[in-house]
């Protein structure tokens, strides 16, 4: 077992922010989490990385608390925040990682994975864009060779063909036995590269799944219906989120069966409508785009 | 030992790419002791000139040092944690105490050069005579006094903005230059002002370098009250850290 979390209960300010989170990550599993905004992923990542303390509760890595400073090389971090002193150049940071571990990737083992020149490694990082000094952040903590990497939202700010590359090295280090946690905002990042997937919601840990099976849970359908409806729709109970287009419907309901009986009454034939399956991986994350 | 030379080779890059605020921490000081010691020739008896004008010089020197216990030494933990270097520290191989001692020695150096650019313009530009051993025990007693102000710096470093953290040393840095009698003796203060100058960490750390080259003693009393000060300010550190954390 390389990641185990007992029991986490986090408040702050008098909020409960983490509530009785549980849950392990075996070694050389590639686990996402996932929750809407608000829903304490950050907080739950500052306590599995020791940054701030749980009211109650432990996190231990390999049988050691998430404390002990012996994890420190087996351990690597992609911190949330796309920041790092911005009066440093490249090299000197990555001769600063490379300094500090004991078993580090070769000079052309970074070269080969960052793809920066001679002269972009010698620029400071106020010149980089947002998206290479995310994908820098992500080659430093690979530098040490870590066991364990935890990402958190780690493709923010990354181009498309930067993302691309990222899960490249990402799929490598899977291969190579590296055990990965991760936070994201991108539904195909779940769907393509997580093992499993931890859904938090209000502080809650709702699912411990895999993708494929969360995306399997079909808990509401999406209609759309022609405007002459609009008013039926509006009188019905257990319709939500509906919205009135120009010569649409849209609505969402979990008893689709009751909707499509009420509007067969009134007229509505098969050939009017449309019905989009919406999981809870959807809903998840176009709850977290609502929230950006 | 390997990762605190790494940590130094890192705090000499900042210190190198930061040099405005170096020089600003040290011409305050070297501006005002030229001007001041320049208009006290027309008002101050030529006897006893070159005390007043070797006091002053001490007062400079520890200004100096309260900029940069001040200023430079919390601004660069805070920037530290605003930018997630300190994070990286915290999460990296590295021990928590090899980051301080670098940053101690880092405002430590500058405490020394701040103080000897001091010391030597008053020698060679406004004749201040000290045998060579007055100077170095001069030095060396003016470094203590500022290392113990460095608890402010400590306990200012708590504040999360640097905005927040630039206004409240600006006004830190005048009152304790002020009120501990940095700018002007305190024997022409008025008598409540003075029990309230008495109390400065200020006074305490200019008093233990004055006094020795006036007595050649060490000022117990000073330097007890100047530990009891960092203690304190220690102590408030730890526990708005921990309220914090």
């Amino acid at each position: 077992m390389m990641l185990k979390v007992k029991k986490v209960n986090k408040t702050i300010k008098n909020k409960e922010i983490l509530k009785n989170v549980s849950f392990n990550v075996n070694a050389g599993e590639c686990v996402a989490l996932i929750g809407p905004n608000g829903a304490g992923k950050t907080t739950l990542f500052k306590i599995l990385l020791n940054n701030i303390n749980a009211i109650s509760g432990n996190v231990t890595i390999n049988n050691l608390d998430v404390s002990n400073t012996k994890l420190k090389h087996e351990i690597a971090i992609l911190n949330q925040e796309n920041l790092v002193p911005h009066n440093l150049k490249v090299r000197e940071l990555i001769n600063f990682f490379k300094s500090i571990h004991k078993n580090t990737l070769t000079n052309e083992q970074i070269d080969n994975l960052l793809n920066f020149n001679k002269k972009e490694k010698n620029q400071l990082i106020s010149s980089l864009s947002g998206g290479e000094k995310r994908f820098l952040l992500f080659i430093l903590a690979l530098i040490g060779q870590p066991k364990i990497l935890f990402l958190d939202e780690p493709t923010t700010a990354m181009d498309t063909s930067t993302r691309k590359r990222f899960w490249e090295i990402i799929n490598d280090l899977k291969e190579q036995g590296t055990t990965i946690f991760y936070s994201t905002h991108y539904i195909e990042e779940v769907e393509h590269s997580a093992d499993r997937v931890l859904f938090l919601n209000h502080g809650e840990l709702i699912r411990d799944t895999t993708p494929f099976a969360l995306k399997a849970e079909k808990l509401e359908k999406y209609f759309t219906v022609p405007v002459k409806y609009a008013e039926l729709i509006n009188n019905l109970e257990f319709v939500y989120h509906i919205e009135l287009k120009q010569d649409n419907v849209t609505f969402i309901t979990k008893k689709a069966t009751e909707v499509w009986q009420q509007l067969e009454n009134c007229g509505c034939t098969i050939e009017e409508i449309e019905i989009q399956n919406r999981t809870l991986l959807t809903s998840v994350f176009d709850t977290t785009k609502e929230g950006e | 030992m390997k990762n605190l030379l790494n940590l130094l080779k890192i705090e000499y890059i900042f210190t190198k790419r930061n040099v405005g605020s170096f020089v600003i921490g040290i011409g305050l000081p070297v501006g005002l002791f030229l001007l001041i010691t320049t208009m006290m020739t027309k008002d101050i008896p030529q006897e006893v000139l070159p005390i007043v004008v070797r006091d002053f010089m001490v007062s400079m020197a520890i200004y100096s040092s309260l900029s940069f216990a001040l200023f430079t030494f919390p601004i660069a933990l805070v920037e530290d944690r605003n930018n997630n270097w300190f994070l990286f520290i915290e999460q990296a191989p590295i021990k928590i105490w090899q980051y301080y001692i670098a940053k101690f020695i880092r405002v430590f150096i500058n405490f020394v050069i701040g103080i000897i650019i001091v010391f030597s313009i008053a020698k060679y530009f406004k004749c201040v005579n000290l045998e060579l051993r007055e100077w170095i025990i001069s030095l060396s007693l003016a470094l203590l006094g500022s290392i113990c102000m460095l608890g402010f710096g400590i306990l200012l470093s708590q504040i999360k903005s640097t905005e927040k953290l630039s206004v409240v040393s600006n006004v830190l840095y005048i009152f304790l230059g002020m009120i501990g009698g940095l700018w002007w003796p305190i024997s022409q203060f008025p008598d409540s002002l003075k029990n309230i100058a008495k109390i400065m960490p200020t006074h305490h750390a200019r008093e233990l370098v004055v006094n020795y080259l006036n007595n050649h003693e060490i000022a117990y009393n000073s330097l007890l009250i100047l530990f009891g000060y960092i203690i304190i300010l220690i102590v408030i550190t730890i526990i708005v850290r921990n309220k914090q954390r």
